[in-house]
C-alpha cells in the first residue's frame, strides 16, 4: 500500500491500538510496566503519537475526524495509565493493611548504663547546684590532717574509734568520710562558702550484704554570716523532698561528731509506713539518715575562717545508702560487683522511682 | 550502755507514764536509745525459801532430796547443787511457777524420787550466768517472800548508743543519766548519799601517794579500807550489775564496778596486804627505777609486753596495776581478803588510750578515762564507796585515811553568753528565763551581768560549767547552745530559709567533666558504667602476670591480698570482665575512679620541707583520675579486633572532645620509649598511644593475646586507659566558626598504592607538603589490603576536597587539579591503584 493512508485503515489502526493498549495496561502490574506502555503509546516515538504524526498526508476532508479520534485514545490511554497507577496503590496499600505489623519489638542496638550512684550523685549535684552550691571534689588518698586532725579529732581522740581507717602510712590514709574536704574547700574558697562533695570513702570492716569497706558520701557544706540551725532544718527539708519527690518530714535529735556543734542526726518520717512503723524503719516510723550540725568554730579556724563573724552547717548523706532506698537493693555488695546483669538495668537517666 | 530504770530512780523521780517516755525523750535530747528491755515480768510466783533438810538421793551420788519452807508449806525437791545445805534461804519455782526459760514449773520425778519444784541458780533467773549452786539469798527476807521483790527483779533496761556518749563523760554513769531526766523532765535530781571527807580522814595515812609523772596521772585518791571480807554481794546489787551486764563477783569488786556503772569513775581494790606504798609512774621510769623484765601479768592471767610510756601503779617500784586499764595479778582482791586498799584515780585519756590500744586491751575502765574524766570523780567516788560499804558491812573501817595527790585539778570554767547570740545561732527566739532554767537544772551556774534585768530584750550570763562536763565537752559558748537547744528541742525550732547575696557561682570542673564522660560513653559507645575496689586482687594479678614496681600499701588491709592500691584500673575491669562472661559474649564496660602511686624520690625529697605539701599529701602521693574501657566479643576475626580497637578510638577523641574540645592523637607504641608496653594485657602490635596537644593520655590495645587463656575460649578484648588528670596540662581549644562555602566544593576520592608497612601518619606527613590553591582538605577514607594489588603494596583511598571562593569549579579545573596532584604523587613514588 502506498500514497495516502485510507481513512478506514487508519481508524481501523486506531481501533486495534485502542484494544491493544486497554488489554495492556489492565494487565500492568507495577508503575514501571505503567511508564512503558505510556511510552510505547504516547511518546515522541509512540504509536499514538505516529499516528498523529502522519495526520498531514490524510486527505483533508477525512482529517479532522482522524486527528479527533487519536486524540481521544491519547487521552483514554493518559486516563487509563493514571487509573491503573492509582489502582495499583490502592492494592498495594490494601496488602499492607492486611500484612503490616506496626507492634514487632524494634531491633535494639546496644545501650550502655550508669552505675547507680552516678545516676543519684547527679540527681543530688543538679539540686545542690540549683540551690547555688558548688560541686568540688578531693582526694581519697587523704592526710590524717584533714581526714581527721583539722576536723577537730586530734590523733587519739576517741571518736576515731567510730571509723575503722585503712592507713597507707601514719599520715597517708583512705578517707573515712567525705568530711575530709571540709578544710580543704574552706582553704581554696574562703568564706562565705556553699559547697557539696560527693565522693568513695572506705571503712575497714567485714562486708556482708549490708556493710561494704568501700562506699559513697556526699557532703555538704554551707558556711556564711549568722547561719543558724533553724536554716539547717530548712536546707536539709528542702533538699530531701526534692530528692525523694515528697514533702518530707524531718526531725534532727542529737549526734555526736567532733567536727560540729551542736552535732545532729537528722532522720526523716518512713515513706514506706508513713511513720506508722513498718520493717524497713525498725518500727519506730522514723529512718536515720543524715549527720549534720553546726560547723565546729576549731574547724572554722581551720579552714581561716574568722568564726566571730561566720558560722555555717555541714552535713554526710549516704549517697550508697540512698540508693539502695530509691532502687529497693537489698544487697549493697551489688554495686561494687562489677556484675551487669544488674548493673546495665539502671539505664542512663534517672528512674525516678521512690 | 545499758541503764536500769531502778538505778536511775535511786536518784530521780521517774513515774511509769515518764518511764513509758523515756527512750524517746532521751533520744530526742540526749543520747540515742536503741532498745528497750523489760526484764522479770516473766518469772512469776517463785518465792524465798528456807531449806530445812537435806538428805542424798537414794540412787544418784551427785543427787539430793531437800525439804523446802516456802511459807505456805514445805516441799520436796531433788537438787544438783553442791552447795545445798540446811538453813539456806533459796529461791524456790514451786510447781505452776514461772522462770525466763520454764513457762510453767511442773512436778516431775527424778530417779524415782518426787520433785516439786526448783532450786534456782542465777542463770535460771535470768540475772548471770553463774549455774554450778544454788542461789544463796542474803537479803532480809523470809519463807513464801516473792523473789521479784526480794532481788528487785522487775526492771527496764534501756541500752545507749555509746557512740552518741563519745563526748560526755559524765554520761558513762546512771547517775548523769539521772541529771539528765531530771532537767528534762523538771523534776529534781536527788543528791549523792556518800560519806563525810572527816571519815575518810579518820585515820593516819599509812599507805601514801607520789606520783612521779603528773602529765598522766591528774590525780591519784587512796583510802585504805579493813574489815571487810568477799561476801557475795547483796541480791538487788547482783540483779543490777547483771542486768546492765556486769558479772557479779564478790562485794569488794562488785562494788568497785558498782560505781563505776554509776557515776562513771573506774575504781580498785587491792589486796592491802599486798600495798605499802603507792608511785604512779611510767614503765620506763619503773624500768629506770631498777625493775627488771618487760612484761606485766594482768589480773586475768595473761602475760602482757609493756610499752615504756604505759603508766604504771606500783608498789614502791614494783607495778601492780596498768593505770586506767587493768589491775595486776599480784594484788587482787583474793576469797581471804579482810582489808583493801581502795583506788580512785583520774588519768590522762591519750595516754591510757594509747596504752590500751598497744596492749589490745579495751576495758571498760579505759572507755570511761578516755572520755576525759573529772578530777572532783575521784574524791566522790571514794566518798560513795565507803557509804554504801557500811551501808552493807557497817564495821568496815579506814586503816589508811584519805591520800591524794592532784597535779592537774579539773576547774570550773567560765563562759560569757547572751540571750541574742543564743537566739540567733539557733535561729528562734528562746526566752532568757528558759535559757536560764535549761542550764541550771543541768549543773551550771549562771550570773546575770545585765543590770537592766529582766526587762532587756538582750540579757548576758557568766556561766560557769560544773567540772563534770568541763574536762573537754563544754569549753566553748557554741557549747552550751547544744545544751540549750537540745533540751529546748530541735523539734521546736522551725525551719527557715537564708536570704543570701546573689554571687555567681563557680563549679569545679572535674566532676562536671567526669559526668559528660560517663554520659557519652554509656549513651554513644554502648558500654556499662562498674564502679570496681581501689585495691588490686593480687592473687588475679598474679593470674595476668601483673606486677607494678612503685606501689603504695595498705598497712591494715585486713585480707593481705588486697594490701595494694591500684596504679591501673585494667586489673580490676579485666576480673570484671572474666565474671560477666559466663553471662554475655558482648559486653562493654567502663570506669572513671582514682588510681594511686607515691610521690615521685626526687619531688617527694623537696616536697618533704614544705609543710602544706605534706599536710595536702602532695609531698607523699599522686592521685589521678583514669578513665578505663574494655570492648569484649566473642569470635578471634581480624576485622573484629580492628572493629573494636576503632571503636575505642572514637571514644578517646570524644573524650579529648568533651575535656578541651581538642581531638585524640594516635601514635605507634613504642617499646623503648613507651612502659606502657610491657604491660602484661598490651599487644605487640595491636597498640597505640593516646595523645592531645602534645600531652600522653594513656593507650588503646587489643588484649595481649597470652592473656586470652585467662578467660572463656573464643573470647576477645580491647582495652583503653586514660589519665583524665593529664588534662590539666591540655590547653581548652576555642570554638571556632568558618563560613559555608559560597561556591559548591568538589570532593576527589583517591587510591593510592603505598608500602604495606607504611603508617598513615607518615603519609599524611607527606601529604601535608602538597600545596595547590583550591586544596580544602584531605581525609582518610579507607584501606585495602585484599587481593589485586601488587606484592607488598596496599591501597589506601583518601578523599581531597577542592573548591574556590570565588566561582564555581570547571571541569577542567577540576581535572587540571586531578593532574597536578597524580603527578605531584609520581614524583614521590606513590602512585594510583
Ligand atoms: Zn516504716
Amino acid at each position: 500500500m502506498t500514497g495516502q493512508p485510507n481513512g478506514e485503515d487508519l481508524k481501523q489502526k486506531l481501533s486495534e491500538l485502542d484494544q491493544q493498549a486497554t488489554a495492556e495496561i489492565a494487565e500492568a502490574k507495577s508503575d514501571a510496566e505503567l511508564d512503558q506502555i505510556r511510552v510505547k503509546y504516547l511518546s515522541k516515538k509512540g504509536e499514538v503519537t505516529a499516528i498523529l504524526r502522519s495526520l498531514g498526508s490524510v486527505s483533508p476532508d477525512i482529517r479532522p475526524q482522524i486527528g479527533a479520534l487519536a486524540n481521544d485514545l491519547r487521552n483514554k490511554i493518559e486516563e487509563a495509565i493514571e487509573r491503573r497507577k492509582s489502582e495499583i496503590l490502592q492494592q498495594k496499600i490494601e496488602m499492607e493493611r492486611y500484612a503490616f505489623d506496626p507492634t514487632v519489638p524494634p531491633t535494639r542496638t546496644a545501650t550502655g548504663s550508669l552505675h547507680p550512684i552516678t545516676i543519684v550523685s547527679r540527681e543530688l549535684e543538679d539540686i545542690f547546684r540549683g540551690m547555688g552550691f558548688t560541686v568540688v571534689d578531693g582526694p581519697e588518698l587523704e592526710t590524717d590532717y584533714y581526714n581527721f586532725e583539722a576536723l577537730n579529732t586530734p590523733k587519739e581522740h576517741p571518736a576515731r574509734d567510730m571509723q575503722d581507717t585503712y592507713w597507707v602510712s601514719d599520715i597517708l590514709l583512705l578517707r573515712t568520710q567525705t568530711s575530709a574536704c571540709q578544710v580543704r574547700a574552706m582553704e581554696k574558697l574562703g568564706a562565705p562558702l556553699r559547697i557539696i562533695t560527693p565522693g568513695r570513702c572506705f571503712r575497714n570492716e567485714d562486708i556482708d550484704a549490708s556493710h561494704e569497706n568501700t562506699f559513697f558520701q556526699l557532703e555538704g557544706l554551707l558556711v556564711d554570716r549568722d547561719v543558724s540551725i533553724a536554716n539547717l532544718i530548712y536546707v536539709m527539708k528542702t533538699m530531701l523532698s526534692e530528692v525523694f519527690k515528697s514533702d518530707v518530714t524531718v526531725r534532727l535529735r542529737p549526734g555526736y561528731f567532733p567536727f560540729v556543734e551542736p552535732g545532729f542526726e537528722l532522720d526523716i518520717k518512713c515513706l514506706i509506713c508513713s511513720g506508722e512503723g513498718c520493717p524497713t524503719c525498725g518500727r519506730s516510723g522514723w529512718v536515720e539518715l543524715v549527720p549534720c550540725g553546726m560547723v565546729h568554730p576549731n574547724v572554722l579556724r581551720y579552714g581561716g575562717v574568722d568564726p566571730e563573724e561566720f558560722s555555717g552547717f555541714a552535713f554526710g548523706l549516704g549517697l550508697t545508702r540512698l540508693v539502695m532506698m530509691k532502687y529497693g537493693i537489698s544487697d549493697i555488695r551489688v554495686l561494687n560487683s562489677g556484675d551487669l546483669r544488674s548493673l546495665s538495668q539502671f539505664g542512663i537517666i534517672d528512674a525516678q522511682s521512690s | 550502755m545499758k541503764l536500769s530504770l531502778n538505778w536511775l530512780r535511786d536518784h530521780v523521780d521517774i513515774d511509769d507514764k515518764t518511764a513509758e517516755q523515756l527512750p524517746e525523750l532521751l533520744t530526742m535530747s540526749t543520747a540515742e536509745v536503741e532498745s528497750v528491755e523489760h526484764l522479770g515480768r516473766d518469772i512469776r510466783n517463785v518465792v524465798a525459801g528456807k531449806v530445812v533438810s537435806l538428805s542424798p538421793h537414794p540412787t544418784s551420788s551427785k543427787l539430793s532430796v531437800i525439804q523446802v519452807d516456802i511459807g505456805s508449806e514445805v516441799v520436796q525437791s531433788v537438787c544438783g547443787a553442791p552447795n545445798v545445805r540446811v538453813g539456806m534461804m533459796i529461791p524456790f519455782a514451786p510447781c505452776a511457777s514461772s522462770l525466763p526459760d520454764v513457762e510453767c514449773v511442773r512436778a516431775a520425778e527424778i530417779d524415782g524420787v518426787a520433785s516439786n519444784g526448783i532450786a534456782c541458780s542465777q542463770r535460771e533467773l535470768g540475772i548471770g550466768d553463774a549455774h554450778e549452786g544454788v542461789f544463796e539469798l542474803t537479803d532480809e527476807c523470809k519463807p513464801g517472800d516473792s523473789i521479784t521483790d526480794v532481788l528487785k527483779l522487775r526492771d527496764t533496761v534501756l541500752e545507749i548508743d555509746n557512740k552518741s556518749l563519745t563526748h560526755r563523760p559524765d554520761l558513762w554513769g546512771h547517775y548523769g543519766f539521772a541529771r539528765e531526766i531530771a532537767a528534762l523532765t523538771g523534776r529534781p535530781l536527788r543528791p549523792l548519799e556518800m560519806s563525810e571527807l572527816e571519815g575518810l580522814m579518820s585515820a593516819d595515812v599509812v599507805v601514801p601517794v607520789a606520783v612521779d609523772d603528773p602529765e598522766k596521772c591528774y590525780r591519784y585518791c587512796a583510802l585504805g579500807i579493813e574489815g571487810v571480807d568477799t561476801r557475795p554481794s547483796p541480791g538487788w546489787l547482783q540483779t543490777r550489775l547483771a542486768y546492765v551486764g556486769m558479772r557479779p563477783i564478790n562485794f569488794i569488786v562488785d562494788l568497785t564496778n558498782y560505781i563505776m556503772l554509776e557515776l562513771g569513775q573506774p575504781m580498785h581494790a587491792f589486796d592491802s596486804n599486798m600495798i605499802q606504798a603507792i608511785r604512779v609512774m611510767t614503765f620506763g621510769q619503773v624500768k629506770a627505777a631498777g625493775y627488771s623484765g618487760s612484761t606485766f601479768t594482768t589480773l586475768d592471767g595473761v602475760e602482757r609486753e609493756m610499752p615504756d610510756t604505759a603508766l604504771m601503779i606500783c608498789n614502791h617500784y614494783e607495778p601492780v596495776a596498768i593505770a586506767g586499764v587493768m589491775g595486776g595479778e599480784n594484788s587482787e582482791v583474793e576469797p581471804s581478803t579482810t582489808a583493801i586498799l581502795l583506788e580512785s584515780a583520774t588519768f590522762d585519756p591519750v595516754s591510757v588510750r594509747r596504752t590500751a590500744t598497744a596492749l589490745g586491751l579495751r576495758t571498760e575502765a579505759c572507755m570511761r578515762f578516755e572520755k576525759s574524766l573529772d578530777t572532783n570523780m575521784a574524791l566522790i567516788a571514794t566518798r560513795r564507796f565507803l557509804y554504801l560499804t557500811r551501808q552493807v558491812i557497817p564495821t568496815a573501817t579506814v586503816y589508811s585515811g584519805l591520800a591524794d595527790a592532784e597535779p592537774k585539778p579539773t576547774r570550773p570554767i567560765s563562759l560569757s553568753i547572751d540571750s541574742e547570740y543564743v537566739s540567733r545561732y539557733a535561729g528562734t527566739e528562746i526566752p532568757p528565763d528558759r535559757i536560764e532554767s535549761i542550764l541550771t537544772s543541768l549543773g551550771f551556774t549562771l550570773k546575770r551581768k545585765d543590770a537592766n534585768g529582766r526587762s532587756a530584750t538582750k540579757v548576758c550570763w557568766d556561766v560557769e560549767v560544773p567540772t563534770y562536763r568541763a574536762t573537754k565537752d563544754v569549753t566553748l559558748p557554741v557549747d552550751l547552745i547544744e545544751e540549750v537547744t537540745r533540751v529546748y528541742g530541735y523539734g521546736n525550732i522551725e525551719p527557715k530559709s537564708k536570704a543570701v547575696a546573689l554571687s555567681p557561682i563557680h563549679q569545679d570542673e572535674h566532676i562536671e567533666l567526669h559526668y559528660r564522660i560517663k554520659q557519652m560513653l554509656s549513651a554513644s559507645f554502648g558500654m556499662s558504667e562498674i564502679h570496681t575496689y581501689s585495691w588490686y586482687d593480687k592473687d588475679w594479678n598474679r593470674e595476668i602476670d601483673h606486677k607494678d614496681d612503685s606501689v603504695l600499701t595498705i598497712a591494715n588491709p585486713g585480707i593481705s591480698k588486697y594490701d595494694t592500691l591500684r596504679r591501673h584500673l585494667v586489673p580490676n575491669l579485666l576480673a570484671a570482665a572474666a565474671r560477666n562472661e559466663g553471662y554475655f559474649d558482648e559486653f562493654r564496660l567502663f570506669e572513671i575512679g582514682s588510681v594511686y602511686h607515691p610521690a615521685p624520690k626526687d619531688a617527694k625529697t623537696a616536697a618533704l620541707h614544705d609543710e602544706q605539701a605534706v599536710r595536702r599529701g602532695d609531698a607523699l602521693r599522686i592521685e589521678d583520675t583514669h578513665v578505663c574501657c574494655i570492648v569484649h566479643w566473642k569470635g578471634r576475626s581480624e576485622k573484629q579486633e580492628d572493629g573494636a580497637f576503632d571503636i575505642l578510638k572514637q571514644a578517646a577523641w570524644a573524650v579529648c572532645e568533651q575535656m578541651r574540645n581538642t581531638t585524640a592523637d594516635f601514635e605507634v607504641m613504642d617499646e623503648q620509649t613507651a612502659p606502657e608496653a610491657s604491660l602484661s594485657w598490651v599487644h605487640p602490635v595491636k597498640r597505640c598511644l593516646v595523645s592531645s596537644s602534645g600531652i600522653k593520655l594513656g593507650y588503646i590495645t587489643v588484649i595481649n593475646p597470652r592473656l586470652l587463656d585467662r578467660f572463656v575460649q573464643g573470647a576477645n578484648m580491647a582495652i583503653m586507659e586514660l589519665n583524665l588528670s593529664a588534662f590539666a596540662d591540655v590547653p581548652m581549644a576555642k570554638p571556632s566558626f568558618a563560613e559555608p562555602p559560597r561556591y559548591p566544593e568538589v570532593s576527589l576520592d583517591f587510591s593510592l598504592l603505598v608500602d604495606l608497612s607504611m603508617r598513615y601518619r607518615a603519609l599524611s606527613e607527606v601529604l601535608d607538603g602538597f600545596s595547590h590553591d583550591l586544596l580544602r582538605s584531605i581525609s582518610y577514607v579507607d584501606t585495602y589490603t585484599g587481593a589485586g594489588l601488587p606484592q607488598g603494596k596496599k591501597s589506601v583511598t583518601i578523599a581531597v576536597t577542592i573548591g574556590s571562593d570565588d566561582h564555581t569549579l570547571s571541569s577542567q579545573e577540576i581535572d587540571g587539579f586531578s593532574n597536578a596532584f597524580i603527578s605531584w604523587l609520581a614524583d614521590r613514588g606513590i602512585s594510583l591503584r
